[in-house]
């Protein structure tokens, strides 16, 4: 099966200015990644806050250039796209965004907001598009009847559910989701990410799912990509990265998720210390000054992304010492 | 239906009717509003008809502001004057509002060096003492009301532009514009029916103020002459026949001066109120 969107060695660099006399400085957002979105599956993007998730999302949606790297959609690169065909990809990629009280523009009503889509992609009629809105507002649980008030007269998780109708409303093939969730309550984001699982049945979409929680990919993904200070550190299947994984970033993420079965829980790994400065990226492997394995060598060369079992594939010199050998 | 449901103007129009002064003042620009309008309804004299037995009259049942020195009705000539006060404080702050708005919009929107070019402009038409620029510009023209408005407007831009620009910047990096971008909205999409409407509010305050400001200038220029010319009454220029018979007849400068007064103040209290209407948060202030 041939990928719906492929990034190949994608990286973002922004400029930093310090005081007046500072030399300036790089900030790596992104630092080479490389993804594979196939139809009809969720790819689940995690990482800690910082690590550049949301720039990658802004990125596959043409919200930024990159500074190199491309993004290929259904064979078409975007940087070489005409304006026919960028107009098309605006259609069929899609997104939804993290805080739904900064999504939804105050002065329009829900009716104008779903309904712009369509405008903006001359979709039906005045009385289709109409149509059009009381459907995909039933579609997300809400009622038709809403149609003509505020967005600020809606719940958080209304208000997450008004923007997955706008990116429903123009059919598209792939939504691109940056934590949906994470700004809502623990008992709206359990719906909302229900509301998502149905779309994405019903109607065969792709997903990006961009998170910080591995619970919450554990419901809906069905691969997953962890990442680390702007590099991808581990990809495989959901079983697979969720249940072994074979960097020790990604087993100090899930050891973070608690359990209630007191079997259940396994030895605590501790990621040390902090995220450190993507404007000053540590030497070696990113992940070396917080590994608790970390040995010379991972101060020295960076590991490249590698298979390591069918299917997975991890940034780390000694994941089979580590994760394969022992019996664990 | 629509009228069931709470929208933000009506919120906004609850709080503004909450604040006792603030409704006040829009009751008398009202009532000044009508009042001009209808002023020959209002007032059996004409603004300009001399009558020479009548001159210099203290206020009266007939006369309620009295007359003045050619025998004309001061409350008459104070009511047509409001016309020019209002039609100057209008034109005035919307020539302001549309050059500051679409400057602001270009500034902000674009950014790089669009808003360098665009801002060094307002630092600029900042240096210039505006009275005296205005002034300058009247002196080699003829005096006119329609000069004035138009150079007022010309002269008082800068403050709309800068507000204008810091709402664009904070706008422009708010999900739903970027939600927008993601759909492929044009930019004139974006900026006309996203970036601009939520940016206009802090817009509505300034000029409400300004045409307080735009009042108080064609008044001054018309008390120093070079602004409406007699017999067409105008505040100001019924202020400075009035200085000279101020120790006798004191009606000529008291009424018009407090035309003045009360127009002023009435448009900053509106503007205050709805400054505080449109952000709750300062209301205790």
């Amino acid at each position: 099966m041939t990928p719906l969107l492929t990034a190949e060695n994608l990286v973002k660099q922004y400029p930093v200015r310090g005081g007046m006399f500072a030399e300036k400085r790089i900030l790596t957002a992104v630092a080479g990644v490389d993804l594979e979105l196939y139809p009809g599956e969720t790819l689940g993007l995690a990482g800690e806050s910082g690590c550049g998730k949301s720039t990658v999302a802004r990125l596959l949606t043409g919200l930024t250039p990159p500074t190199s790297g491309n993004i290929r959609y259904a064979g078409r690169e975007l940087a070489q796209m005409s304006r026919a065909e960028l107009a098309q990809y605006r259609k069929e990629v899609q997104m939804v965004f993290q805080d739904p009280f900064s999504s939804l523009n105050p002065r329009m009503r829900v009716a104008e907001i779903l309904g712009e889509p369509l405008e903006i992609h001359r979709i039906g009629s005045a009385a289709e598009r109409r149509e059009r809105v009381a459907e995909l507002l039933r579609r997300v649980g809400l009622s038709p009847e809403h149609m003509m008030r505020f967005p600020h007269e809606f719940s958080g998780g209304q208000r997450q559910r008004i923007g997955i109708a706008r990116a429903l409303a123009v059919s598209p093939k792939l939504i691109i989701a940056d934590e949906p969730v994470s700004a809502l309550d623990l008992s709206i984001q359990a719906q909302i990410i229900n509301l998502l699982q149905e779309v994405k049945k019903d109607l065969g979409l792709s997903f990006l799912f961009i998170t910080h929680d591995l619970s919450v990919l554990r419901h809906l993904s069905d691969r997953v990509a962890i990442m680390y200070l702007g590099r991808i550190v581990e990809t495989g299947s959901r079983d697979q990265v969720l249940s072994r994984p074979l960097h020790p970033y990604t087993e100090a993420l899930l050891s973070a998720i608690p359990s209630i079965d007191p079997k259940k829980r396994t030895r605590h790994v501790i990621a040390k210390g902090e995220l450190p400065s993507p404007v000053a990226p540590p030497s070696g492997c990113p992940f070396h000054p917080r590994c608790p394995y970390a040995r010379p060598v991972c101060s020295e060369k960076r590991p490249e992304l590698q298979g390591k079992v069918p299917g997975q594939r991890a940034a780390c010199h000694f994941s089979e010492e580590i994760f394969l050998s022992e019996a664990k | 239906m629509r009228d069931q449901v709470s929208s933000p103007y009506r919120e906004f129009w609850q709080r503004f009717a909450s604040n006792r002064f603030a409704t006040a003042g829009l009751v008398v620009i009202a009532v000044l509003f009508l009042l001009s309008v209808a002023a020959g309804l209002v007032t059996p004299y004409s603004p300009d008809t001399i009558d020479a037995w009548h001159v210099l009259l203290p206020p009266s049942g007939s006369h309620w502001f009295g007359t003045d020195e050619l025998g004309r009705d001061v409350f008459t000539r104070v009511v047509y004057g409001a016309r020019v006060s209002l039609k100057v404080g209008f034109v005035a702050v919307g020539i302001a509002v549309v050059i500051g708005t679409v400057i602001g919009l270009f500034a902000g929107f674009y950014g790089g060096w669009v808003d360098s070019v665009l801002m060094r402009l307002v630092d600029i038409m900042l240096c210039f003492p505006t009275f005296f620029l205005i002034l300058a510009v009247i002196a080699m023209l003829e005096p006119s009301i329609w000069y004035i408005m138009v150079i007022i407007g010309l002269t008082g831009w800068m403050g709309v532009a800068r507000l204008v620009r810091a709402e664009v910047l904070s706008l422009k990096s708010r999900d739903f514009i970027l939600a927008a971008r993601v759909l492929g909205a044009s930019d004139s999409r974006i900026i006309f029916r996203h970036i601009l409407p939520n940016a206009l509010s802090p817009v509505l305050v300034s000029a409400t103020l300004g045409v307080a400001g735009a009042i108080l200038t064609e008044s001054a220029l018309s008390f120093l002459g070079i602004g409406v010319q007699p017999p067409t009454p105008s505040w100001g220029n019924i202020l400075t026949s009035g200085k000279d018979y101020i120790e006798f007849a004191w009606w000529l400068s008291l009424f018009p001066g407090v035309a003045i007064l009360v127009t002023v103040l009435s448009y900053n209290l509106v503007g205050e109120g709805i400054r505080d209407a449109l952000d709750p948060r300062r209301q205790q202030g």
